[in-house]
């Protein structure tokens, strides 16, 4: 009898193609660039690059927790509202007062943590599906606002408050950059390397092998709804340093963009298979074409489809690949 | 006596471990709602009022009687706000008053709803993409189009079209006519043809529906053209009523009729559930708006808001409640 050393398994395509795929994002981004360049001579600077990482920082960021979600297997539509409910709340309750900086701020991120906590709660204990749990909380956290605000956002930002804005560092870098290449180091090192990492990755490829191995879904779930929600509340007080004023439409982009941001940096709708490194180029191929469709005056409308389009051919080409 | 008492003890188990339709706990708690309801604002009960309420839930009942038949066929459809807004402002830009350009333009906002939950379904078949995303970039398409057309509100709508399709003599009025006339024939459509049983095969369990030789694709098709096309007739609807067209108008009814739906039993997983529950889960929810808009106006507040936490929290506390059904 033939000894069988060697089982005649393909290796599946999706098993080599993750290193291609983020090496495709950042082409891809590369190439945007490129074409904006083209377009306009006058962005050639560093400044103007540095003017896109500031402003794909804020999505940036939300969008490190809308990829542990959807790596998760979920989906968080509530991000825009929270990010508006904490833009509001503290230029609301600031009022121009520096000795209330501080604890605005705090009380900002517990409202943005509460909820990211309400919407875990939601999906685990009450068995909800995610798209309905955030949606649901989108509703909610929109009605807050606007009860809180009856419909025109009040209140002043300090000077000292607005002055953080400013600052650069190392001549550079807006505080927000620097907030968003941290965070993204530390979360990167977290879904890579730790423990915790590989059971947000676990509960996406196969929610019932990692409860039979031990994990306890639940925790690891509402944890990570729960960094979204904080993880949002720190973009907005990042963001509303550069708002003269309150805005009701700060948030109001913001989950499309970080869906959109996460699933064009590689990251798999059905779950288990993506990470930070490539929802960083995504957030800035959004920012970039959002630039670049500001620059034709036709961003209200062109934006949508063209997003629309984006995550759809995106999402139809893994779903052939993985089938295949 | 004892039969009484061993129907209600049956009731109330049932109450506890809702296990199949549980449409009865819905129209339960709604009659209760109402007797409390009536008790605490006596005038909900004048005619003129329920005349209102029943006028108000004709919009929102035509999307969830579609939005059911997605659901029970296992699937979602996140782009019927879009659509409705999209529709409204497609009539409202090219109506004028001749009374053939009316009926070309309803005929083609119609066809237009068709096109849009054929591009649905059509998208669901050729790709294996969960209908949840599928719906939610074409709702996304949907509504950059309509910005296209118009920022925010605007347009024609001619004063004869307003006044057929708002007409009404009391109680009765043209568009509750019209929705009685619709859930009747979804009715049968859902219970007494084949079609409907294939409907709950394909959210029960969709292998055997392809085992035993019904294309799949097909049904789930039908199933977002259905939706599509009450969509569209809703976008007409509330054109006509505010006599314009606005990319605003659908915004709320994506949540609407899903809670709708949810609250009335219909499971999201599909292939449980009815059409009896999603009428109670309409009349609860234009009964709830309609309430709200009272108190609100009593204290000075702005309704819309308050019904926006509402809905909110109705839809959790039903899917908390039916979370044990399998």
């Amino acid at each position: 009898m033939k000894k069988i050393t060697h089982l005649p398994i393909k290796k599946l395509p999706l098993q080599n193609s993750r290193l291609m795929n983020i090496v495709g994002v950042y082409a891809g981004f590369l190439f945007l660039l490129l074409i904006s360049y083209i377009i306009s001579p006058a962005s050639r600077t560093l400044q103007d690059f540095i003017n896109l990482l500031k402003q794909s920082s804020g999505l940036g960021m939300l969008s490190i927790g809308q990829t542990m979600i959807i790596i998760t297997g979920g989906i968080d539509l509530c991000l825009g509202s929270i990010v508006t409910l904490v833009h509001v709340l503290t230029i609301g309750l600031m009022n121009g007062d520096p000795n209330r900086i501080i604890i605005v701020c705090l009380l900002g991120m517990a409202v943005g943590t509460a909820a990211g906590f309400f919407n875990g709660i939601g999906i685990t204990k009450a068995h909800i599906a995610p798209f309905v749990m955030t949606l649901c909380t989108d509703f909610i956290l929109r009605g807050l606002y606007m009860i809180y605000t009856k419909g025109q956002p009040k209140g002043v930002l300090a000077e000292q408050f607005r002055n953080l804005g400013r600052l650069r560092v190392l001549g550079l870098f807006p505080i927000g950059v620097l907030c968003w290449i941290v965070l993204s180091v530390f979360f990167i090192f977290i879904l890579k390397k730790t423990i915790f990492g590989n059971r947000i990755h676990m509960i996406g490829a196969n929610p019932v092998c990692s409860t039979l191995s031990g994990v306890k879904n639940e925790y690891t779930i509402i944890l990570v709804y729960t960094i979204a929600g904080f993880i949002a509340a720190l973009t907005s007080i990042v963001l509303t340093m550069d708002m003269s004023a309150a805005s009701l439409n700060l948030g109001a982009d913001y989950s499309m963009d970080s869906i959109s941001a996460t699933v064009v940096g590689g990251t798999l709708f059905a779950g288990g298979i993506g990470g930070i490194e490539g929802t960083i180029a995504g957030a800035m191929i959004i920012r970039l074409i959002t630039s670049l469709l500001q620059k034709a005056n036709i961003v209200n409308w062109a934006k949508l489809m063209i997003q629309s389009v984006l995550i759809f051919s995106v999402v139809a080409a893994n779903s052939r690949r993985k089938s295949t | 006596m004892t039969i009484a008492m061993n129907a209600a003890k049956a009731f109330l188990q049932e109450l506890r471990h809702p296990r199949r339709h549980s449409a009865k706990i819905i129209w339960t708690v709604l009659a209760l709602l109402l007797i409390l309801i009536v008790i605490v604002i006596p005038e909900f009960i004048h005619p003129l009022n329920i005349a209102n309420v029943l006028q108000q839930m004709v919009p929102l009942g035509l999307v969830a009687i579609g939005q059911t038949f997605v659901i029970l066929g296992g699937g979602i459809d996140m782009s019927v706000g879009s659509q409705i807004s999209l529709i409204s402002l497609i009539a409202s830009t090219l109506m004028t008053d001749s009374i053939p350009n009316i009926l070309f333009i309803v005929l083609l906002c119609m066809s237009c709803g068709i096109i849009c939950g054929a591009l649905n379904g059509f998208i669901l078949k050729v790709f294996p993409m969960p209908p949840l995303i599928a719906t939610l970039c074409t709702g996304y398409f949907f509504q950059g189009i309509a910005f296209a057309l118009h920022k925010t509100s605007g347009g024609y709508i001619p004063p004869l079209f307003k006044k057929v399709l708002t007409a009404s003599w009391g109680i009765i009025s043209v568009p509750f006519v019209f929705y009685l006339f619709v859930f009747l024939l979804a009715a049968f459509i859902l219970y007494s043809t084949p079609f409907g049983r294939r409907v709950y095969a394909l959210g029960g369990n969709a292998d055997v529906l392809e085992k035993s030789g019904v294309s799949v694709a097909s049904v789930k098709l039908v199933t977002y053209i259905i939706s599509s096309l009450l969509c569209s007739i809703v976008g007409l609807y509330l054109a006509a009523r505010l006599r314009s067209g606005s990319s605003h108008y659908g915004d709320e009814y994506t949540l609407l009729s899903i809670t709708a739906t949810v609250v009335g039993g219909t499971s999201m997983a599909g292939g449980l559930g009815g059409l009896s529950g999603t009428l109670a889960g309409t009349i609860l929810i234009s009964m709830l708006t309609n309430v709200l808009n009272n108190i609100a106006f009593r204290y000075n507040l702005q309704s819309s808001y308050y019904k926006d936490i509402i809905t909110g929290i109705l839809l959790i506390t039903a899917m908390y409640f039916y979370r044990k059904r399998e």
